[in-house]
């Protein structure tokens, strides 16, 4: 967490970067609106791209379920599904892993009272 | 399948919901100040889930109070705001809005000779609340202000609250009929954005901090929500409570069912209301009407009520015209049935507030979001409701809720079947 103030400073000189093409872009007609929009976006992107990685992390960390509460069988491995989520920033789609059960047809995800519920 | 929301973007979507007079306007809101793209209907969904979730909880509340013994429920709770009575008075206010809820006719043809169904029902609203009180030896404006004496200030106020009663319903008041509408209002602006031009300010007490429940069900469920808050606030402690309203006969079950040791007070504007309805049936032209306005205004603020009342009866007596008896007998009526609510001068001596008017634009508020001729609603009715009181309220509930639903939300998951 003491890395905020220097993880802040350098990313902001990043996007300074990125924003002024490293003092190449001329900015002497640049208005105050467009400034705005184009470091808002910026920015927004981000911060969803920072919001999809912690959840994903979070996800990684959630207890495993091995076997199927229903029946005691092992359960299957599945291809993860997208989930959406309207953040403050916009909409963030990332992959939450799901497990199967053959013998009950049912499909195990992580949940409970979580994000957005 | 429709995304999900993260607490914080629910939390917008409530307060544009709530503040709001339709679904799309807190669309519209949520993209002008937040850019936020989240349509109308879904909106809705979102408030009608977390007002839900306000309403269990209330249910909750209530229940878990009602199971108190007795001798607990009138004790002070843990929770109750610090702080002692000196120069605050405890006030229950009642009154109600109006909103067209569908019901089971919805879409069913209408059998030969029946009448068009009416969807109007009656939002039922309570404010808790504390006021400053200063009391006096004797009655320290014995006078009526200048403001109510001044035809072109009353009037209008009449008239709104006359026109927003409606017939039958102003029939409700006098009579013990059970109550279904009548939501009287007056201009919120002179209540909430009190300044120098503002008299009512001057005579009334100052409120404090309000807390507002509501519900679709019967007035003694509201009774209940209303003696549950009052319960939280640490009401039971206060030296001097009242309890305001209009003349509605559900209004004074309440006060003697929960609040039987409140004041009874009948809001003064009410019962200038039926004055003035009746100075206009006797007199033969305005200037008429408002010299016996006048002095029937004084009686009736200065709390001798009495004297109104023989004097329409003395005009009873004189008449045989029948609109005229009606109007005279309708007024002398209401007059009668609270002039034991009608001691202005005693509640002004004592630093109690003589109006409703605070709860009158509470009622505005309301229904800004719930009423509309073009509004029906099913069953996202109560859990509206719900929101919009818990949004006016200054004791904040919204904010409880939310921290309350953020502490579940800790990403300690566990994997469950999909639903």
């Amino acid at each position: 967490m003491f890395q905020r103030a220097k993880v802040t400073a350098a990313m902001s000189q990043e996007l300074i970067d990125e924003l002024t093409d490293r003092g190449r872009r001329d900015l002497s007609r640049l208005r105050m609106d467009d400034l705005e929009t184009e470091v808002y976006e910026l920015v927004d992107a981000i911060t969803r791209r920072t919001v999809r990685g912690v959840l994903e992390e979070q996800v990684e960390a959630c207890e495993e379920m091995p076997h199927c509460p229903q029946c005691g069988r092992e359960l299957d491995d599945k291809p993860p599904e997208k989930k959406t989520l309207t953040t403050d920033r916009g909409e963030v789609t990332w992959n939450q892993p799901v497990k199967r059960c053959s013998a009950c047809r049912c499909d195990f995800f992580p949940s409970g009272p979580g994000v957005g519920d | 399948m429709e995304a999900t929301c993260t607490p914080r973007v629910e939390r917008k979507v409530v307060a544009a919901e709530t503040t709001s007079s339709s679904r799309e306007q807190a669309s519209e809101q949520l993209q002008d100040l937040a850019d936020l793209s989240i349509s109308g209907k879904r909106c809705q969904r979102i408030a009608q889930r977390v007002g839900q979730q306000r309403v269990e909880e209330r249910e909750q509340r209530l229940d878990q109070y009602e199971a108190l013994p007795l001798p607990q429920q009138r004790e002070v709770p843990a929770d109750a705001p610090p702080g002692g009575w000196d120069h605050r008075v405890a006030v229950v206010m009642v009154d109600g809005g109006r909103a067209q809820l569908r019901d089971e006719r919805w879409g069913q043809p209408r059998a030969p000779g029946e009448e068009k169904p009416r969807w109007w029902r009656e939002s039922k609203v309570s404010m808790v609340a504390t006021f400053l009180r200063q009391s006096h030896a004797s009655d320290p404006l014995p006078e009526v202000p200048e403001n109510l004496l001044d035809p072109l200030w009353l009037i209008p106020r009449i008239n709104e609250i006359k026109a927003a009663k409606g017939g039958d319903s102003a029939a409700r008041e006098i009579g013990n009929s059970p109550p279904e509408e009548g939501f009287p209002s007056l201009d919120d602006r002179s209540q909430e954005n009190a300044d120098d031009r503002d008299p009512v300010r001057r005579w009334s007490p100052e409120p404090l901090v309000r807390s507002v429940v509501a519900t679709f069900e019967p007035y003694d469920k509201l009774g209940r929500l209303a003696k549950v808050e009052a319960y939280h606030r640490g009401f039971t402690a206060a030296g001097a409570k009242a309890f305001v309203g209009d003349g509605l006969s559900s209004n004074w079950k309440i006060q003697q069912t929960y609040f039987s040791d409140y004041t009874p007070i009948l809001d003064l504007l009410h019962a200038f209301t039926y004055v003035y309805s009746a100075a206009g049936a006797v007199a033969v032209d305005m200037e008429e009407c408002w010299q016996l306005c006048k002095t029937w205004i004084t009686w009736t603020w200065q709390g001798k009520v009495e004297l109104v009342i023989e004097a329409l009866d003395s005009w009873i007596e004189r008449t045989s015209h029948v609109a005229t008896l009606e109007t005279l007998g309708e007024s002398r009526g209401y007059l009668h049935n609270n002039r034991q609510r009608m001691r202005y001068d005693d509640y002004r001596r004592r630093g109690l507030p003589i109006t409703s008017a605070l709860m009158e634009s509470t009622i505005k508020r309301i229904n800004r979001r719930i009423k509309g001729s073009e509004k029906f609603w099913s069953d996202g009715a109560e859990p509206h409701l719900q929101l919009s009181a818990d949004k006016i309220s200054e004791t904040n509930p919204l904010a409880s809720y939310w921290k309350k639903k953020a502490e579940t939300q800790t990403g300690k998951r566990k994997s469950r079947a999909k639903a």
